[in-house]
This record gives C-alpha cells, structure tokens and sequence, in this order.
C-alpha cells in the first residue's frame, strides 16, 4: 500500500517540518474524535429505542456491568500524563470494534428490520479502528510507544453473553455503545487539550 | 449490421443443421483460436483443421482451404499450408474492429464449402486512467470520477477501490453507461483519510491509476444555505440585511461564503468581496445599496480553508431597501395661457415625476411655493404634477418640492416674468440666453449660451504684471477682465514690450490664457510692458508697467563667489600645513634660539656609550628644547686594550663624516657643552688651532651658518663672556673634591655620559655626579682642567671597554696636538702611550659627530 497521506512517519517527507505536519494530524483526529462523540450519541439513542421497554423509560437504569477487555475511563484518566491518556484512548478504541460487532450481530438477530441501527452498528466499530488508528499515529509521532500489551479479545466472552439471554444481551449492548460513547469522547477532551489554539 | 445478421444466421443454419440431421453434418473442421480477441495493429494468425472424413468425403486436403473475411476471399499469399490437413492464414496490422472469417473448401465441381467460421474482435488495451477525482456531496455517498482514457473498442470495466489505513471498502463497479465514475456505497467519514484508485480492465489486459489519498472532508460540496431571508434598515436605507440557515456540515467545520445581489430587474450579479465573507456566520449586512430598491440575493459556501467544492446557490431571496428623501428636484416650468383677465393670468406649473433612483421612495406629494415680488410666501400641496394658478401679471418665483415619507428633496426655482415683461436689451452686455425644451411629459434638459447684442471694445485693457523675472526672460500674468468691462467676447491679448531705446515688439495671445513668457531678453536692461485686449470690435491698452532684468542669473554669482572662497580656503590650509610641517626650519631660520648664558650649564657624562656610528639625528635626545642645533658627543673612556677593528672602521667612518662637517661645527652652548672653537677631529689643517687652543677651554658657540641665511664672510667663533658662576662646584670646590673621591669609587663603570643632553633617561644620579664635574672641567680653570683629566684618567683605568679606551686615547691625543698624521696610527702609539702614563693630562674626542653641530673637546 502505498505511504497514506497524513501519515506521520517521520522519515516520510524528511523536507516537510514534523511540527505542522502533527499539528494538523492532531487536529484532524480531534475533529474526528468529535465528529464520532456525535455519532456515538446518535448510536446510543438509536439504540435505546430498538430495545423496547425499560430501555429508554426515564427510571431504567442498568446495571453498568463490567465488560471483559473493556473498561470505563477511570476517574483518575484526566490525571494521567496525555501520552498515557491517548495510550489508554487507543487501547480502549482497538477492544471495542469486535464488541460492536457483537452488538451487531446480535441487533440483526433482534432488530433485522432496523437496517439505520445496524448500520450505526457497523459504521461505529470501523469508525473506531479508523480514530484508534489515528489516536496511535500522533503518539507515534509525539515519540510515545503505542503499543503496549494488547487487551485479551473481548468478543468471545461478550458473544458468551449474548447467548445467555435476550435482556442480557441488550443490556450488554447498551453497555457497549455507552463505553463507545464515553471513550471517544474522553479522547476528544484529550486531544483537545493537544490541538494548538486556533481555528479548527 | 447487414454482415452480422448475415453471419448469425448462416451460423444458426449450422448449428440447428448440426443439431438435426447430427452426424451428416457435422463440420468439415475447425479454426483455432475459437474467439479471438486481438489488438488493433497487431498481427493475427488462425488455423483451420480439416477432419479426415471430410477430406475422405470430398477429396480434398489443406491446399483446397480458402479464406473468407466478412464474405471476401483472402489472398493467398496470407496462407500457409501447415500439413494436409492444416492450413493458416495470417493478417497483419488488423485495423478492423470486427472481422468475420471462415475456413472454406472448393470441392469439386468448383463448388465451395464453408468448413468453420468465427469472429475476431479487436480493440485496444486499456489506458491508465487520469485525473482521478472525488466530491464527497454533503449527505451522500462519495463520488469519484476520472477519464478513462482512449476508446478501447472493447467492453471495458472500471472499478474504484477505495481503503483506509484500517479497513478495505467494497469496490465501487461502474455502470455500463456511466464508465467514468462511480458512487461508493458507504457513507464517507470525515477526518480519515482514505485512499482511492481505479482499476480499468479488459480482455486485452488491466491497468491501475494513481492512487489519491485525502480526506473526505477537504473533498465535500456542502448543502447550500437555506431559509435565506433579506430585511431592510429603517435607519440607513443603503443597507439589507441577509441571514440564512447554514447546512449541518456547518457544526465541525468552518465555511466561507459567496453572497450575489442584483436589483430585481438587473441582470448580472455583483459579488461582495470573498474577504469581507470568509468566515462561518449565518447574516451578513450588504451595504451601500440604493434605498427604496428591490435587491435579488443567493449564497453559497465552502469550506473555510477552499478544500472542497463550493456549494450550489441557495435559493434566491429579495428585499427593498428602506426609503430616502429625494435626491434631486423635480424639473418644472410654467405655461401661461394666453387670454387671461384683467389683471391676473393663469400660469400653469407642469413637473416631471422623479425617476425611482432619484425619488428613493414613493412620492407622496409636492409642494409648491409662490413668490410675488415683495410679497409673502404663498405654500401649496399638490397631488398631481402640474397645478394651474391663477397670478397677477406680477413677476413670481415659484419653488417646487417632492416628498416621500422620509423627507423633501431640495427646491426647484422658477422664475414666472411679469406679464408685459419686455426685453430691454443693452449694447456690450453679456446675456445667459437659455431655452428649455418642453415635451408632453415636462420640461427637457436647459441649454445655455452666451450672446451679446452688439459687442464693443473692452472699456478697460488687462493690467499686466511680471510673476517672475529672469535674466533673460520675465514670466508675465494678468487677470482676465471682469464681464462688465469685457463689452465683447475677449478673442486675444497682445502684449507689447520695449526698452527705453529700443523698438515695441509685440506678441499675440489667445484669450484663453493667463500668463506668458518673454524670452531672449537683455540683461541689466529695463524693459516696458504693457497689453491690450481685443474683442471683435477692438481692443483696448491696460497700464503699462516696467520692469528690470537681472544683471546676474539667479545664482550665477553665487556659482562664482563659491568656488574662489574654497580655493583661498584650500590655500590657506595648504600654506598653514606646509609651515606647520617646517616649523623648525622657519622657527631656525626666522627666530633661531639665542642661549641664554644665564641658563647655561655643562653637560653630564654620558655613562653609557651610544652607537658610535649612529649619526641619526632622530635617535638623538635632547632634554634641553632650546637647542635646536646641537650634536652630542659621548666618549668612553680608554682601556688599555688596543681598539677593536671594527671600531676602528667605525672611527673611520667617524674620519669621513668630519671632514664632510670641516668648518661647520659650532659649538652652540659652548659653555654647558665644552665646545670648542675648532672642530673637535679635525684635518691636520684644523689641528694646528687645536693646538692653538688645547691649553685652554672655550665657552663658546661657533655660528656655522649666517643670520637668516647670511652667510658669514669668516667663520665666527662667539666666547660665552657670561660671568655668571657656571658651576655649582666652582663655588664649592669642595663638591668637586667629593665627587672625585666619589668617581673613585665608581670608576668601574662602563660607560661615561659626557653631556646631559645626550643622556639616557635611565642614567641616575652617580652619572649626574659626572655631569657635575665635567662642568667643572668646562671652566676656565687649569687647576679644575687637571682634575678633569685627572677623573679622566680614573674613568680610563676603570672602563674595560676598548672602544671607550681607544677614545680616550684619540681625545688625549687630538686635545694635545700630539700627531697630526693619520688617526689610527696615531691611536695605537697614542693608546700606548696612554696607557704607559696615566699622569699625562687628558683630553676628549668626540665619538660622533653630529652634521652641523660641534665637537666638543
């Protein structure tokens, strides 16, 4: 394949300065982190509103069961040096393209006549390959390791839990998207506070 | 197409015959390849196989095989006969697009059989595809074109492909009537860059673009702006204020804009400046707009940075500006209608209506204002536009105005004449003659002239005066004559100039001009000018006035005074130069330095000994500046070693440069220097005054050269007959004593200083000690001259330099007159001698001689 524009291997272009190169790099992947932090809401209320009841009543509130593979930010996140916080963003954004997936499948099995739902469904998960992809590409080019130890696949047990049932299944969807909304919004706020002042 | 259905039906007529009737009609053979497809110019070649039982059948072989394209026999030149049952034909350079050829047999009875047939087909290889393109239309699926190239002749497929760094998409086929782009089937997603490429591919091969990368999101055209909506300002009718709707896109990315706007009946659209709208906004106010009038305007937009497309034109909305007063006054005139009864008239006033860019509104109404003379202001409304008044036969001043709902425009004057107003027209006046068309609809626009009923000379000529004054030219101007004494159209001017004795030259001018310039003038002269103007009737002479010319040009002198100022400056620096440069030559020659006996003093021993050959007067110091002419000697003292060779070069040398300076070395200070009245070396001529002299000691100063280049008729030897006590030790002998004792003590030292002139700075106070006594020995004292020597003698003892000996030896010998032959023999015998006596009193020779000073002895 060939070098893809944008990208932001140093020694691509050696007479192009890296500085505006990341800048815009930085830019871009916040644009993108919040273009999908809209995305995800739309995704999630998309979502709530194929489940049926109580999904969606004002009072339903699911247990925010844990997801093997995936966690939720942690409130100490915003504390964390930002090389470190973008690591955690794209490790989190690598685990939640096969959990989507999974949602999906599972959605076509519930909601096969909710085509603009799957297709959210699907759009999502490579949407977040594609800001994961991004978020390592400007810590590659900030000098940061980008890849730590990789998260143990978490579709397999979360595919186990589809199988247990149909309530849990969608509560482990809801749970999905909801993870899917916060991390790419935690990554916007981080790499909002990397984008230089200025128009975006 | 004839062909083809041809071809289709003979090949349908075999296939059903080889289906029907099976093995009786089977084919006679084949042709390889089966379907062909081939490449326009290039070469081809097919074979037909005969079967072995329709050879058997019609006895025939491959040397009966003919070829047949689209139904004409090929040549057979094409042909190649492989074995007996092969045969080949070949076609070079194939330019046809679709050929039918077939395998036939002539059988006998000339009757001839078609074996096989196929159909070739060629084209052209696909081309890379160019310019590869994509717009990503807000809201739908991303498109990308491209050109495909050359026509290939051939079913050609062209298939986009797109990826991202993470994910593969699904190849985006073209349709068949669309062969130059295609619309992926997902939804693009800004903000991540994605790689597209097509891929074109026929039966005569595959060939891949160029690959663009981007992002979508520099690739969007966005929807256009909606819900524009224009509103207008009742405080500033230029303005309208437009504010729309942007597209959603608008909320993660900037945009810039394009605002049109024409009037309603206009066709072309004015652009507002992109800079004034280059930044995301939702209104914008136009300005500088007409009121009262009604504006088209359309946005579009793009992104802020130009990546992308611009937007289509929203739709077209309109607005009115507010209203202004009027700009201008109605035209208007007055008809008077002919039958009138006593003592009044009807005068009616008809006005134009104001054109809308001129009215800037609706006009409401006019209002009319009438003047009799020396009367009061009469006001009246009107709707309409003209009003029929009944007057006195008065002269009237009628004002009109328009009004709208802002306000009145500015007044239109009429005058109405008096009913029996006749014109009593003067000669030599001017008159504004103007005549005012009117049409149905009103008044035209008024033109004037000027005439005159008869024209006269001007009562008074222009009054010239000089602007300017030359040496050779003067710049003349006037004013042009006031209307009431022109009496006629000024047609020229003619100016008339004269000196006192010479002729009147005139000059004519056009009227039209206010200033000219007489030239080639006289300087210094005084010149008298004056004009006249002329109308058709004649002219009349203004008052003359004179003026004189300049003797010089303006900074003629200047030019001349300049340069001779600098050159007595430079002189005089030159010359202050120059003598500063020669001040000691002017300051010897102009005020030479007289001693002051009273000041004068013996020099000191010099301690040490100079270069002996160094006769450069730079090197020597002197400490007492009123000397300006003196040479210093310094001596040292004899050994009793014999004088080295190459002091007695020197001394040599030292020979040379006396005689050069015979007779004029002087012994200025003679008393502080112990010079002598003779030269200290002398020839053998010189050596008898020594002789002469040698008993006593001179305080004396020899005037080698004239007063102020005077020169002296015999050498002058001036005596000191100062009687002042020279010597602080001739008043304390007994100093003296001490310092002999002292010199006794001291006596190893190297050096002697003779004189304090010559001295060193370093030199301390045991060689001012010397100095001392060698002031002593200065007096004229024989006692103190036997002591001198006697130092003398102890300073020779205890130098152990040879040089300073062989000096010694040459003063003692010179002072005493002992030989008069040549130096060096006389040195040795002498230093011989010296050394054997010590008691023989001693004199001193100079070790240098300075040209022009004196040897001190």
């Amino acid at each position: 394949m060939s070098r893809r524009e944008g990208s932001l291997d140093p020694q691509a272009d050696s007479t192009v300065s890296l500085l505006p190169h990341l800048e815009a790099k930085i830019r871009q992947t916040h644009s993108l982190a919040r273009l999908l932090t809209k995305y995800a809401e739309q995704l999630l209320q998309e979502y709530v509103q194929h489940q049926g009841d109580p999904f969606g009543l004002p009072g339903f509130s699911p247990p925010r069961l844990p997801v093997a593979g995936l966690s939720a930010p942690a409130p100490g996140h915003a504390g964390l040096p930002a090389p470190e916080r973008l690591r955690l963003d794209a490790a989190a954004l690598t685990a939640l393209p096969p959990l989507l997936e999974v949602v999906r499948r599972h959605q076509a099995e519930l909601n096969p006549r909710a085509p603009r739902l799957l297709r959210r469904l699907e759009d999502a998960a490579r949407q977040a390959r594609a800001l994961g992809a991004a978020v390592e590409a400007v810590l590659a080019a900030l000098g940061t390791e980008t890849r730590g130890p990789r998260p143990e696949p978490a579709a397999a047990s979360a595919a186990a839990a589809t199988g247990a049932g149909v309530f849990p299944a969608k509560v482990l969807g809801l749970r999905v998207c909801g993870l899917y909304r916060e991390w790419v919004s935690r990554t916007e706020g981080d790499l909002g506070q990397l984008v230089p002042s200025g128009p975006a | 197409m004839l062909t083809l259905k041809t071809w289709i039906v003979q090949a349908l007529f075999i296939f059903f015959t080889t289906e029907s009737v099976g093995e009786l009609l089977e084919p006679c053979g084949h042709i390889k390849p089966e379907s062909p497809v081939v490449q326009l110019g290039s070469n081809f070649t097919a074979v037909c196989v005969l079967k072995e039982k329709c050879m058997d059948y019609f006895h025939v072989n491959a040397n009966y095989i003919f070829w047949k394209t689209n139904h004409v026999t090929v040549p057979k030149e094409q042909y190649t006969v492989i074995n007996r049952t092969a045969s080949s034909v070949t076609f070079t350079d194939i330019s046809l697009l679709n050929i039918q050829l077939t395998c036939n047999i002539r059988t006998f009875g000339q009757i001839d059989q078609n074996v096989y047939g196929i159909r070739i087909i060629s084209g052209l290889p696909p081309e890379k595809p160019k310019n590869l393109s994509c717009i990503v239309n807000e809201g739908k699926k991303m498109m990308c074109q491209w050109d495909p190239g050359r026509e290939t002749y051939l079913e050609t497929n062209f298939t986009l492909k797109s990826e991202w760094a993470t994910e593969k998409f699904a190849d985006c086929k073209t349709k068949r009537d669309i062969p130059t782009s295609c619309t992926v089937d997902y939804s693009p997603v800004y903000f991540v860059n994605i790689e597209v490429w097509v891929e074109a591919e026929n039966a005569l091969g595959k060939v891949t673009s160029d690959h663009i990368n981007f992002d979508p999101v520099d690739k969007v055209k966005p929807n256009p702006p909606h819900n524009l909506s224009v509103s207008n300002s009742e405080e500033l009718s230029s303005i309208l204020k437009l504010t729309w709707i942007n597209s959603s896109i608008q909320s993660f990315i900037r945009l810039k804009y394009n605002i049109q706007y024409r009037t309603r009946d206009a066709s072309i659209w004015s652009q507002i400046p992109p800079e004034d709208t280059a930044s995301s906004r939702t209104s914008f106010t136009v300005q500088d707009l007409k009121p009262f009038t009604e504006y088209v305007f359309r946005v579009r937009c793009m992104k802020e940075d130009g990546k992308g497309f611009w937007s289509d034109w929203s739709e077209e909305a309109s607005g009115i500006t507010y209203e202004d007063r009027p700009s201008k006054a109605p035209s208007f005139w007055y008809k008077i209608e002919p039958s009138h009864t006593h003592g009044y008239r009807s005068v009616q006033l008809i006005w134009k209506t104001l054109p809308p860019f001129e009215a800037n509104g609706k006009i409401l109404d006019y209002e009319v204002t009438l003047i009799r003379w020396k009367s009061r202001l009469q006001n009246y409304t009107v709707n309409d536009t003209k009003w029929t008044v009944n007057l006195t036969n008065d002269r009237y001043i009628a004002t009109l105005t328009a009004r709208n709902l802002v306000g009145k425009s500015d007044a239109a004057v009429l005058t109405i004449p008096a009913y029996n107003f006749q014109g009593n027209l003067a000669e030599s006046k001017c008159y504004l003659i103007t005549v005012t068309p009117v049409y149905t609809d009103g008044p035209g626009s008024p033109e004037s002239i000027k005439a005159y009923l008869k024209q006269a000379p001007p009562s008074k000529g222009p009054t010239v005066r000089t602007k300017k004054v030359g040496k050779n030219e003067a710049v003349l101007e006037w004013d042009q004559l006031p209307v009431d004494v022109q009496n006629g159209f000024i047609r020229n001017y003619t100016i008339f100039y004269r000196t006192i004795i010479g002729n009147e030259t005139a000059v004519n001018v056009d009227s039209s001009h206010t200033e000219y310039t007489l030239s080639s003038l006289t300087s210094d002269t005084l010149y008298m000018v004056r004009m006249a103007a002329y109308t058709d009737e004649g002219g009349k002479d203004g008052p003359e006035f004179t003026f004189t010319t300049p003797k010089f040009a303006q900074g003629e002198i200047e030019a001349i005074v300049v340069p001779v100022c600098l050159a007595f400056l430079l002189t005089t620096l030159l010359g202050v130069l120059f003598c500063f440069n020669k001040r000691d030559l002017i300051k010897k020659h102009i005020w030479p330095n007289v001693p002051d006996p009273s000041k004068s003093h013996i020099a000191q021993w010099s301690p040490h000994t100079p270069p002996r050959h160094n006769f450069n007067s730079k090197d020597q110091i002197y400490s007492d500046g009123n000397f300006t002419d003196v040479s210093v000697v310094e001596i040292e003292a004899a050994n009793d070693k014999k004088p080295f060779p190459e002091d007695l070069k020197s001394l040599d040398l030292f020979k040379k440069e006396k005689i050069s300076t015979e007779g004029h070395s002087s012994g200025i200070g003679g008393s502080s220097c112990m010079s002598s009245s003779r030269p200290s070396i002398s020839s053998s001529d010189e050596n008898e005054s020594a002789q002469n002299t040698s008993g006593t000691v001179q305080y004396s100063t020899v005037v080698h050269s004239g007063y102020r280049h005077q020169v002296p008729s015999v050498q002058v030897f001036s005596r000191s007959e100062s009687t002042q006590p020279l010597l602080d030790s001739e008043e304390r002998p007994e100093d003296l004593q001490l310092v002999d004792n002292t010199d006794s003590s001291v006596g190893n030292l190297p050096r002697q200083q003779y004189f304090k002139q010559n001295c060193s700075q370093r030199e301390t106070s045991p060689d001012i000690s010397h100095f001392e006594r060698s002031k002593q020995v200065s007096s004229v004292n024989e006692e103190d001259f036997v002591r001198l020597k006697q130092q003398i003698s102890d300073i020779s003892q205890s130098c152990g330099s040879g040089q300073m000996k062989m000096f010694q030896e040459i003063s003692v010998a010179d002072a005493f007159g002992l030989h008069t032959e040549g130096q060096v023999e006389r040195f040795e015998t002498v230093g011989t001698e010296a050394a054997v006596d010590e008691g023989m009193s001693k004199s001193y020779l100079p070790q240098t001689v300075r040209r022009g000073g004196y040897m001190p002895q």
